[in-house]
């Protein structure tokens, strides 16, 4: 199929080739300010098409047109001047200044449109906005500048990509990620191998009628990223900059108490369960909890044998041996942020030119998390004839990662370990007098609790992580991630006709992830087998042809756009891992492996071909309307059902150009807008997240072998007839301008509907299967968006502008197939959001035995609830509806102030009425019943006698459910985050020329620097559902940085 | 002229189009093809597919399901083991099953042993169906194969019971357990529950069906053969207590009927990990490539010796350990540790945990024990003492034959049945429950406690997820 494509191509090609087009011609010329400067930057575009260029450093510009066209030029803060090419080959522009910055050019689907056109709902971020952030993972910089884009990114791993949701929750499993195009061509590789001094913008499609292209997958937005290219005319230019600083947690952990408070509390734990569970005396409960207290946690930091007495104090003479702060020795302080960038742009006037190499080394919050990248990047355009124009734009990323665990919920996870061992367990082998002990080369030896010396009776098996010491694991082991990148896009554009264009575009994409992961012989699941080592290898190609036909004519005031486009996508996803024991020590690579353990391998393909229409009409600038549909088929639905059919339908109405607002001077800009369209989503993800390329098929998965033989396992059952999940959006709204651009901004109020989810409906287990993967219910999501903008004050010495976005969401499932689907910590029903938490409601400790309460309904027989009690019974508790993981009101404010050379940027994002059910903490309140876990100080406002008012319960050695689930762990997560914070000075160009520099600045930049929260210990950007994980803090990060350009 | 170039543009223009996107679309989006596994049809082709289904089916007992205390039969054998009295657990995994705290509806002793018991019924069930339905295999290997279904069906059904029910002779008409007997589809909204005396109806009849159809032949020991099935038979009738010939009968041919030739066997000293032992009858099979690794018990908690052994939890009750003649060859018990917590005396070098080490379901002993007890309630107590003396003598050259009678000699063969089978599949527990007796935990425990006979705590509550999800249960079926 390609072969034939690129033959046909090629034929094609060479018989247009032949032809000439003797009217066109070049036009050059010089754009300037007001005041004769030159204006970089400005851009010219051919009107009524997507055909544009912008001036060089010097203001310069050269384009292609026939005499007859207009060219329009546009710059962000300037009216657009339109000029008719006429006889002369020379078109000089002054523009005029003008803050309200509507003709902006933004690129949407498949091609740009002036901010003015825009119909729908869009965000852009420019590389201005992305520049005064340091985000090793790009999207990141749209937190907080966007409305309407609720963006978390969880854990502090270096490179992590953020989660991203664009107006609310629209699925339920399938995926909710926006889908991300990165030059026309949707991207399928790590994000993070993407630099962001690469990026010139990134749109935000938010509505259906702009992300109506990319219907089939826009259910939950598009993200456009347009990398930098090069202008005409203009002479080489270097730019180099360079960003040195440290890296520290953004936020503590939990506090968590220390050893000898830890025995204390321990041993209270002990003599209640002997007391008030076993019924044993006051006395000997005491007596009892003193002798069992060091055989309860394993191990005695202490000099003596039995260091808590029957009073539950501290034993005179007693003295701490050890104490280890494993916080300390697992996560980094003041790690080094190093990052390097040189470009080099220009053109001439045919051609332009891009090219940049960027180097990031950045450390995360856990000691030998890191990730280092090379990103280089080239762009070419080149103006092959007249009728003509070629490009091509590659890049290449290669990262290496040092990538400890410190999301997940694993043994080896190194918040888990901090808040699973208490700081009485020593790093280093000790014997049973609590003296350290040493190897034959004398040399100390990590500690995993699992009996080093056979036999030893204390200091020697720990129950908690038994087996696992995670600073062994990190030291002696290693995690590393390799991501190398290759993106290739090449695209041409031919002119058939005066307003019809043919352009094809076919992007390669090549993603190689290579996972390693070595467990050392001394330490956790490797331990006495010799080491293990588990390499896993894939590759993730996506081969993306999109061949269009724009047809663009003025008809006196009437403006007529029509675009037929067809798109194939291919993408393949091949997987193979391998995994050995055995190694000699210093032996770190599978081909040392004694035991073949296992190896795998699969190979997974999707494909979705798809025919596309978009109408667009004006007239006169007033009025606009656009039309777009789009037909899909996915290899994801079976051949019946795969077919989708997506339309949108859009209109907008500048009613500042009519004339009885023409000479308002209060409200100089008011255009009004609405849009509605189908979308759709065929992302089916598992339980784990991951892809399903399959769904409507279940099989019999392979490698289930026993005893040698072959063997497969049936995986659940499937619903053959699954189908698109399908999401309708409407979106209305204004833009609007007061006083000249004093104030200006854009309200919209938008209502998605999601019909026909993709979801696992929960099945009783009792048959053997969890789950089905069906299309059932639906999902709305609603809200506001604000975005404002001022410009308080403008001088030539002073300038201060300030912007602020909002966004109120709703989210409400509006129908199911069943009353009601219990989805954990949530309940899913009609009426309710799909974040509402649904749990026990603590109902406080009984002042009498210390034992914790919650509330229970009770009910007559026709299941009324008559009355409310509480009960000492969790399992009988009701579980209540009750707060929900969804912020009533997130965005971002900034700021930017100029003082002459001096200037001030900052970004804070906010969010305000989320709840979090944050099971870290639960997780060290009265754990006494897991011997060794750690605990937080809260727990000495516990109950400790008859008639206490606390709301802490009495501590249990003993099975509990005080830590349960419920509304007791269940707490606001209101938080400011001053997110960006740039202190910039810029050298004056009159004292740069002497020496042959054209700019020079110096800059100091903060990142996370601050954060004010509701409820401390933990990061607040945890998940979207509001449940915790032992995730690591994000950095905060503070540089210096210097910028000089040749 | 130009006319016709410009016509010429686009007809080239739209064929183009036509050819490169109309042309081959559908062979474009047939062409991805799921290779992650096989489909039914071809899984009920022929043997070779079918036997890798029931192969997949037996890995499964072993699977790392959810941690290391719910993974596979052997989790569901170690809890049961650790909440007798004769073996101590340190506060490590599975405390909470030793101290019977482990059995509310959102606990994961709940969840698991429920879910992992009926995930493998509804494989046996597709395998029952699959096979029934075929049009290519021939009469002879449908039999054979709807066999292993129904046994594998009856295993697990049994297992349920004995875990999610009050004792069978105590309360036979209570009504917990949904019995399905089709494969779960996307319409399957969850069955009613039944009574447990109909559950054990369909283990039976399952049984009895299974031995009529199946031969000695099988692909190794971790697969099913007719002694499999008659061996799971006898322990079912130990349960039910309503047929005792018939457990003998079932017992005597799963052993081979010559008592003194069954017993015998190398793994004691060896460490209990190898299923070539010709005593063992059914086993759980593990190798270098085929390990489920740390969620192996009970040798990972029992062997606090081997090198890749580290939970080292558990201890033996020394009380227990004086039941055992000094020249037992199962008398391996030594103080480890010189301790001076009690609970901590005495460990057993029973088992070995090397990470290959395979996992005994079924012995030739404990069916000639189940004959023995037969025998006694048959009122044969001279061939119940020679059948208990068969074991006796080879395990220790100096015992000396019972002369015990009536109770004393039940006593004596339950005994003989925790000294063989302990640490293995909860004999002791197993045992206590069918013959409604209390556990009452010696002092030397980490946690001293009693279970009346017949309390609640003999039973795990229903998992609320299958009452949120199951229209035809509701939270009445955990009031106590």
């Amino acid at each position: 199929m390609k072969r034939k494509l690129s033959g046909m191509l090629t034929l094609f090609l060479a018989f247009v080739v032949q032809f000439t087009f003797a009217q066109e011609k070049t036009i050059t010329g010089v754009v300037s300010d007001e005041s004769g400067l030159p204006l970089p930057g400005t851009t010219v575009l051919l009107k009524g098409t997507s055909t544009g260029v912008s001036t060089d450093f010097d203001g310069k510009y050269s384009i292609t047109a026939s005499a007859g066209q207009v060219l329009v030029f546009s710059f962000v803060g300037y009216t657009n001047q339109e000029v008719t090419v006429g006889a002369s080959n020379t078109i000089n522009v002054t523009m005029q200044e003008d803050v309200s910055a509507l003709d902006e050019v933004v690129v949407v689907a498949y091609g740009t449109q002036t901010k003015q056109s825009i119909v729908g709902s869009v965000g852009v971020i420019s590389d201005a906005v992305i520049e005064t952030q340091q985000v090793t993972s790009p999207l990141r910089a749209i937190q907080g500048a966007v409305p309407g884009v609720n963006l978390l990114t969880q854990g502090g791993q270096p490179g992590n990509n953020p989660e991203i949701r664009i107006r609310g929750f629209g699925s339920l499993n399938a995926s909710q990620d926006p889908l991300i195009v990165v030059d026309g061509a949707p991207f399928n590789g790590n994000l993070n191998t993407i630099s962001q001094d690469q990026i010139e913008s990134i749109s935000v499609l938010k509505d259906a009628s702009s992300t109506a292209l990319y219907g089939s997958r826009g259910a939950n937005g598009v993200i456009l990223i347009t990398t930098k290219k090069g202008t005409k005319n203009t002479a080489p230019k270097l730019t180099f900059r360079s960003q040195i600083g440290i890296s520290n947690p953004t936020i503590g952990l939990h506090d968590l108490v220390k050893s000898e408070d830890y025995l204390k509390l321990n041993w209270e734990a002990l003599k209640n369960t002997n007391q008030y569970v076993n019924n044993q005396s006051p006395t000997d409960a005491a007596q009892n909890a003193t002798n069992q207290l060091i055989d309860y946690v394993g191990y005695n930091p202490y000099s003596v044998s039995n260091p808590i007495d029957v009073n539950g104090n501290l034993v005179a003479g007693a003295n701490l041996l050890w104490e280890t702060d494993w916080e300390d020795v697992l996560l980094n302080d003041d790690a080094l942020r190093v990052n390097h960038n040189v470009s080099l742009s220009g053109g001439d006037d045919k051609s332009t030119y891009f090219m940049s190499i960027d180097y990031l080394k950045d450390q995360g919050p856990v000691i030998r998390s890191n990730f280092e990248r090379v990103s280089a990047r080239l762009n070419l355009e080149s103006q092959v004839t007249n009728w003509l124009k070629a490009g091509l734009r590659t890049s290449f990323s290669r990262s290496n990662s040092g990538n400890p665990d410190q999301t997940s919920g694993s043994v080896q996870q190194v918040i888990s370990y901090i808040y699973g061992v208490a700081g009485i367990y020593p790093i280093y082998v000790r014997d049973a007098n609590g003296a350290l002990i040493r190897d034959s080369g004398g040399n100390l030896i990590y500690d995993i609790g699992d009996g080093y010396i056979v036999g030893q009776p204390v200091n020697s098996v720990r129950s908690t992580f038994g087996g696992e010491n995670v600073l062994a694991t990190i030291m002696l082991g290693e995690e590393k991630r390799k991501r190398s990148n290759f993106l290739g896009n090449a695209y041409a554009e031919v002119k058939l006709f005066e307003g019809l264009t043919f352009k094809t575009n076919f992007s390669y994409e090549q993603y190689l992830f290579d996972l390693f992961s070595f467990n050392d012989d001394l330490v956790g699941f490797a331990a006495g087998i010799g080491g293990r080592i588990s390499q896993q290898r894939d590759i993730t190609t996506t081969v993306n042809a999109i061949q269009s036909l724009n047809y663009n004519k003025d008809f006196g005031n009437h403006n007529l756009g029509l675009d037929l486009i067809t798109e194939a996508y291919t993408f393949n996803y091949d997987y193979l891992n391998a995994q050995g024991t055995g190694y000699l020590a210093g032996v770190e690579v599978l081909d040392g492996r004694t035991v073949p353990e296992d190896v795998g391998g699969n190979l997974n393909a999707e494909r979705l071909n798809s025919y596309l229409a978009r109408v667009s009409y004006n007239y006169n600038k007033k009025y606009y309307a656009e039309f777009s549909g789009r037909r899909d088929g996915s290899s994801r639905f079976g051949s019946d059902v795969r077919w989708g059919n997506f339309f949108a339908a859009g209109a907008s109405w500048v009613v500042s150009g009519e004339s009885f607002l023409n000479n308002s001077n209060i409200l100089t800009y008011l255009k009004l807008k609405g849009s509605y369209g189908e979308l759709g989503n065929n992302q089916v993800l598992d339980a784990l997240g991951n892809q399903v390329y399959f769904p409507y098929q279940s099989g019999f998965n392979l490698g289930w072998n026993n005893e040698g033989n072959t063997g497969v396992l049936l995986s659940g059952v499937a619903d053959p007839f699954i189908t698109w999940e399908k999401t309708a959006s409407t979106n209305v709204g204004l833009d609007f301008e007061l006083f000249n651009g004093a104030l200006s901004g854009t309200v919209e109020y938008f209502n998605k509907e999601s019909i026909d989810l993709i979801y696992d409906k929960p099945l009783p287990s009792s048959t053997g299967v969890s789950e089905i993967t069906t299309n059932v219910g639906s999902i709305k999501n609603f809200g506001w968006e604000a975005s404002l903008k001022s410009n308080i004050l403008n001088t030539d010495d002073f300038t201060w502008t300030a912007g602020l976005n909002f966004s109120l969401i709703e989210n409400e499932i509006t129908e199911l197939t069943q009353d009601e689907f219990i989805n954990g910590s949530k309940l899913w029903k009609v009426g309710n959001s799909i974040y509402d938490f649904y749990i026990r409601d603590w109902a406080g400790v009984d002042p009498a035995d210390g034992r914790g309460m919650w509330f229970l309904d009770i009910e007559d027989a026709e299941g009324n609830v008559i009355d409310k009690v509480t009960t000492k019974n969790y399992n009988e508790a009701t579980r209540y509806q009750q707060g929900s993981s969804i912020p009533d009101v997130f965005g971002g404010l900034t700021t930017y102030l100029r003082y002459k050379q001096f200037d001030l940027n900052i970004l804070a994002n906010f969010s305000f009425g989320a709840q979090l059910l944050d099971t870290d903490y639960s997780g060290l309140m009265n754990q006494f019943e897991n011997p060794g876990n750690p605990i937080h100080p809260d727990n000495f406002n516990r109950w400790q006698n008859p008639g206490d008012i606390t709301d802490v319960p009495l501590l249990l050695a003993s099975n509990n459910d005080h830590a349960g689930r419920s509304s007791r762990f269940l707490v606001d997560n209101d938080y400011v985050r001053l997110k960006s914070l740039t202190f910039g000075y810029n050298f004056p160009e009159s004292t740069l020329n002497r020496f042959g520099v054209s700019r020079l600045r110096l800059f100091l930049q903060a990142d996370n620097m601050l954060t004010w929260q509701s409820h401390k210990g933990i990061d607040p950007e945890q998940s979207f559902n509001g449940l915790t994980n032992n995730r690591s803090p994000l950095s905060k990060t503070i540089t210096s940085g210097v910028i000089v350009e040749f | 002229m130009k006319k016709i170039i410009n016509l010429k543009r686009y007809t080239i223009l739209l064929s183009f189009a036509f050819l490169t996107i109309v042309g081959c679309s559908k062979e474009f989006l047939d062409e991805p093809k799921n290779t992650d596994g096989v489909t039914s049809d071809v899984v009920f082709s022929n043997n070779s597919t079918v036997e890798a289904f029931i192969t997949g089916i037996l890995r499964n007992f072993r699977s790392q399901y959810n941690l290391v205390d719910s993974a596979g039969l052997q989790s569901i054998y170690f809890a049961r083991t650790i909440k007798g009295n004769d073996l101590i657990q340190a506060p490590s995994w599975y405390l909470f099953d030793y101290s019977h705290e482990n059995r509310e509806p959102n606990y994961r002793r709940t969840v698991f042993n429920w879910d992992f018991s009926y995930e493998i019924i509804n494989q046996a069930n597709t395998l029952i169906q699959g096979v029934t339905n075929s049009t290519t295999l021939d009469d002879a290997a449908k039999k054979e194969y709807i066999a292993v279904g129904k046994t594998l069906r009856a295993f697990y059904y049994f297992q349920l019971a004995l875990d999610f029910t009050p004792n069978y002779t105590t309360n036979s008409s209570i009504s917990r357990l949904p019995i399905y007997t089709e494969p779960a589809t996307g319409e399957s909204e969850g069955n009613p529950t039944s009574a447990t005396s109909e559950v054990y109806s369909l283990i039976i009849s399952d049984l009895k069906a299974a031995i009529a159809d199946l031969s000695a032949n099988r692909l190794g020991k971790s697969y099913i053969n007719k002694a499999v099935a008659q061996g799971i038979l006898a322990r079912v009738l130990l349960v039910t207590q309503d047929d005792w010939a018939l457990a003998s009968s079932s017992a005597r041919e799963a052993y081979g009927g010559d008592a003194a030739a069954a017993v015998p066997s190398t793994s004691y000293g060896t460490g209990f990990l190898d299923m070539s032992d010709p005593e063992w009858i059914w086993a759980m099979y593990q190798d270098q490539v085929e390990s489920t690794y740390y969620y192996g018990a009970p040798a990972n908690f029992t062997d606090h010796i081997s090198a890749p052994a580290f939970y080292k939890a558990t201890y033996i009750n020394k009380n227990f350990v004086n039941t055992f003649s000094d020249t037992d060859e199962r008398n391996l018990f030594f103080d480890l540790y010189g301790s001076s917590t009690p609970y901590r005396e005495f460990i057993t070098t029973k088992f070995s945990f090397t990470l290959e080490e395979d996992f005994a379901i079924l012995r030739k002993s404990e069916m000639v024990l189940i004959d023995a007890e037969a025998q006694y309630h048959l009122n044969n107590e001279s061939a119940a003492h020679d059948l208990l003396y068969a074991l006796q003598k080879d395990r220790d050259p100096n015992a000396v034959k019972s002369s015990n009678t009536g109770q004393a000699l039940l006593d004596e063969i339950l005994l003989e049945r925790r000294k063989e089978l302990y640490g293995e599949n909860g004999v002791e527990w197993f045992d206590l429950k069918r013959y409604k007796k209390p556990i009452v935990r010696d002092d030397v425990h980490r946690v001293v406690l009693t279970v009346p006979a017949d309390s609640p705590l003999w039973w795990l509550k229903i998992p609320e997820k299958e009452i949120d999800a199951n229209p035809n249960i509701d939270d009445s079926i955990n009031n106590e």
